[in-house]
């Protein structure tokens, strides 16, 4: 490759995270810089905004919170724009963050233009079930913004596909599960994006029946308390093999599956004593929210995950993860199936469950769980994998698709692909 | 930082009394030629080391006594050191300017008289005369700051230059800042590159036969 040297030097990674940008040069090596994916539009007349005179109207980055002010305030001046992976066409304060992400993101990386710098090759990663008119408006953000000539040519890829090729897979089964959602996507050297299915679940469901759990042992009061849900499902929630014989055998021996949290630093302690079953609950629903033991919380009054439609995507609420590779997977060429299912990566944060080795066989981890739905259904002989770097995979596939794309393979509207660019 | 001899400060200060040199006045070492207000001035200058040397002051003298008929006005310039050796009045019986001198500051003690009769004064008779020699004085050190600065700007654009080329070797070794790093065609890159097939996959993009098999 001709641009091996320069660009070795000059390819740049976005990640948008639902909660974090992750962003940076080739140069950072193997982990990029990390900030809130989130923008704060400041009250002109605080003291903040005046002290700091900063022109900008909309805030991002680590300056963040020196402008926060009462939480009231939060709601209306600071915006998270990724949130579900999808932002309205219409909504501009959004887009006015990712703008502002971009520029500070480059600005973080100005180079010398004494050492031959002649604009990045940026690429940026969006969710999978992102519309058309995200990727306008994102290449179009870049385009209008280019005056310092920080950008040579800038792309956008779909998130598992950056999986994928940070994990070194050309082909497989990316399942992306985040806070709002999950996404399945075929690669095989392209992103199938025919055959994506999207599941309108992830993360914060596993919060909602945890807040559930904690109401009916008891602690109604810290149910409301959304980080406190959240630490306690990471602590006490656990994927069952079989959900079954795993509540069958803990209310046999509760002491042995005893759930115990204790808040740092406080005197809160949560214990849910003959309760301590519902423990694989939280991890079960993840996967599969279909059995009949979750219909008592939804008659409470639970919210069942609902079929939404987003953008252009239908997000499915109560598919099981296994229904929803095979649906994905059933969507592709007959003979590249086997291929598919031999290798299936797990990436985001709701795929980290770790069973105590005192429960193995009872609890198991996600990539064990999601061998187990397909068994059920009959696919046998998969290889699941988390994979390598969870937190950063994305990120990592974008560094090396910006470094491998030719610089002649020009951006095209039918395949999604290729760089459009902004200097000759 | 090398300050100004007793010659160019001297200069100085008649230059800001409005006097300006003539072409003689490179001939002949410490001595000034000079004209103000169309009056050729001659001034002799005795160096702080000859306070020391008996006959280069009796020189001095001579030589400001041949000088009386050749020019309009004469001056000695010497150490204000002298001021406490001499009475000043016998500079003023002869009608030769004194101007004495330290590290600081330079003060016309005597003015000299004008040899003919036609001379036009050297001043204007309303004018306080110490007040216009403070003014010479602090224009010569103003013009001596100026050289300092110009000194100074030319030293901080040296330190400046210097600096780039510091920054640019440490680049040069820094830069990229990789943590773990392979070979490949001679180019370091980070270890998720290592191995990875994607890298033979992509670099054939836009090449024949390499399109998405559905979309």
């Amino acid at each position: 490759m001709a641009l091996d040297s320069y660009r070795s030097h000059y390819t740049f990674g976005m990640d948008f995270g639902t909660s974090d940008f992750k962003f940076g040069a080739i140069a950072c090596g193997e982990t990029p810089r990390v900030v809130n994916n989130r923008g704060y539009f400041p009250d002109k007349k605080s003291v903040m905004y005046r002290a700091f005179q900063t022109t900008s109207d909309v805030i991002v980055g680590q300056e963040v919170p020196l402008y926060l002010q009462s939480a009231g305030d939060l709601s209306a001046r600071l915006v998270y724009p990724m949130r579900n992976g999808i932002i309205d066409k219409a909504d501009e304060n959004a887009w006015r963050v990712v703008g502002a992400l971009c520029q500070f993101g480059l600005s973080s990386f100005k180079p010398q233009s004494a050492n031959g710098f002649n604009g990045y090759y940026v690429v940026t990663s969006l969710s999978s079930v992102s519309p058309r008119y995200m990727y306008e408006r994102l290449l179009q953000i870049f385009e209008q913004n280019n005056n310092e000539g920080f950008v040579r040519a800038v792309t956008v890829i779909p998130q598992p596909f950056a999986v994928a090729i940070g994990h070194g897979v050309t082909s497989c089964v990316v399942i992306e599960s985040g806070h709002g959602n999950s996404q399945v996507c075929p690669i095989s050297k392209y992103p199938i994006r025919s055959a994506q299915v999207a599941l309108n679940r992830g993360g914060g469901d596993a919060n909602a029946i945890t807040s559930e759990i904690l109401k009916d042992a008891g602690y109604g009061d810290l149910a409301r308390e959304e980080a406190l849900v959240r630490n306690v499902k990471e602590a006490i929630g656990l994927v069952p093999a079989d959900l079954d014989s795993a509540v069958a055998e803990a209310r046999k021996l509760p002491k042995k599956f005893r759930a115990r949290y204790k808040v740092p630093r406080t005197r809160v302690e949560i214990e849910l004593e003959k309760d301590s079953w519902t423990r694989f609950l939280i991890g079960e629903y993840v996967f599969n929210p279909n059995h009949e033991i979750f219909e008592s919380y939804f008659a409470r009054g639970m919210p069942r995950p609902k079929d939404v439609r987003m953008g252009d995507a239908v997000f499915q609420g109560m598919l099981d993860f296994g229904d929803a590779i095979i649906a994905s997977v059933e969507r592709c060429p007959v003979e590249l199936q086997p291929m598919l299912y031999s290798e299936i990566l797990l990436s985001g944060g709701n795929f980290s469950w770790t069973p105590p080795g005192r429960l193995e066989g009872i609890a198991v981890d996600a990539p064990a769980k999601i061998k187990m739905l397909l068994r059920d259904k009959g696919i046998r002989n998969v290889s699941v994998k988390m994979t390598k770097s969870p937190q950063f995979s994305v990120w990592h596939g974008c560094i090396i698709y910006g470094f491998a794309v030719p610089d002649e393979y020009e951006w095209d509207w039918q395949r999604l692909e290729g760089w459009m660019k902004l200097r000759g | 930082m090398a300050s100004l001899t007793i010659e160019k400060r001297l200069l100085h200060y008649f230059l800001a009394m409005g006097a300006r040199e003539t072409e003689t006045n490179q001939a002949k070492q410490e001595e000034l030629s000079l004209e103000l207000d169309g009056q050729r001035v001659q001034v002799v200058i005795l160096p702080s080391e000859a306070l020391t040397d008996r006959t280069k002051i009796i020189h001095c003298i001579m030589r400001l006594s041949s000088l009386r008929n050749s020019f309009s006005r004469v001056y000695l310039a010497a150490p204000t050191l002298l001021g406490t050796l001499m009475d000043s009045e016998v500079f003023r019986c002869y009608g030769i300017g004194l101007v004495l001198f330290d590290e600081r500051r330079i003060d016309e003690t005597v003015r000299p008289q004008a040899l003919q009769a036609f001379d036009t004064p050297l001043m204007s008779t309303s004018a306080d005369p110490r007040v216009l020699s403070e003014l010479a004085s602090i224009k010569s050190m103003y013009m001596e700051m100026d050289r300092n600065i110009s000194e100074l700007r030319e030293q901080l654009k040296t330190l400046q230059q210097n600096r780039v080329l510091v920054s640019r070797s440490h680049m040069e070794t820094t830069e990229p800042p990789m943590q773990q790093v392979l070979l490949r065609n001679g180019v370091n890159l980070p270890s998720f590159f290592k191995s990875n097939p994607w890298l033979d996959v992509l670099s054939r993009r836009g090449r024949d036969g390499d399109e998405p098999l559905a979309s």
